[in-house]
């Protein structure tokens, strides 16, 4: 991930913008949708993802650390992944998601039953926390 | 709301618009060169090349970079996709003057 940042820094016009957005391994709800709004079936592990994500920001450390980009803002905020069907969630996540992301049995036996009893039998979504990163590149040689 | 689908899944990623609307936010890239660094099947790059100047987008994927370039809308010009790592980047320095991990660092 060093490299990587370096790699971007490197191809960068000086006081050019880095940009680092990514989901962080934060506990959210996953949800179904009623007509009486969102209906929580209980957290998503997130926990498997926890080193990857410090990981990351030891790497940005580093990186700011070493004069080569300088942090601009440092923000959070939720954005919304939202599938028609639980089946269609459960697909998704064991293919791009997983292992970093679990859906625990109970809160998977809950959402299933919260979807069947939905016309389509959905929709469905989990609210990932986004952490956005601004950087500038800084006058340092590497 | 904007998809990926494939034959086992059916996805629509940021209903609220709220990633670019916070990209733009914290970066002017109407006056960028920009550069997607992972750029998947370019979910993000087609709603970014609204606002950016002339945009580069590359993922070490091969079916990846097809999916993205076969998503182009329209009525937006062509992204510049490349398959290549983000630790080698095929550009020589000072290309652009943003780039962008989304989902990828």
């Amino acid at each position: 991930m060093v490299h990587a940042l370096k790699e971007a820094a490197r191809v960068l016009s000086l006081e050019g913008c880095l940009i680092d957005m990514r989901p962080l391994s934060i506990d959210v709800p996953l949800e179904v949708a009623s007509p009486s709004g969102w209906q929580s079936a209980g957290p998503v592990d997130m926990s498997p993802g926890v080193p990857t994500d410090l990981v990351a920001d030891n790497a940005v450390l580093q990186v700011v650390k070493e004069g080569i980009i300088k942090r601009v803002s440092l923000d959070r905020f939720e954005s919304a992944y939202v599938w028609d069907t639980y089946e269609a969630m459960q697909a998704y996540i064991e293919e791009r998601w997983s292992p970093d992301v679990i859906v625990p049995p109970a809160v998977a036996e809950r959402a299933q039953s919260l979807a069947a009893s939905q016309p389509g039998g959905g929709p469905l979504r989990i609210r990932l926390v986004i952490q956005l990163g601004v950087y500038q590149r800084a006058p340092a040689l590497f | 709301m904007s998809s990926n689908e494939n034959s086992s899944n059916r996805l629509y990623r940021d209903t609220e618009g709220a990633e670019v609307a916070h990209v733009l936010r914290a970066c002017p890239l109407q006056r960028y060169r920009l550069i997607e660094i992972g750029c998947g099947e370019g979910f993000l790059t087609w709603k970014l090349s609204r606002h950016a100047a002339p945009q580069a987008a590359i993922d070490p994927n091969l079916d990846r970079l097809h999916a993205a370039q076969v998503a182009r809308p329209p009525d937006l010009p062509a992204v510049s996709f490349a398959q290549a790592r983000a630790e080698a980047l095929p550009f020589p320095p000072g290309s652009f003057d943003a780039a962008i991990f989304a989902h990828s660092l």
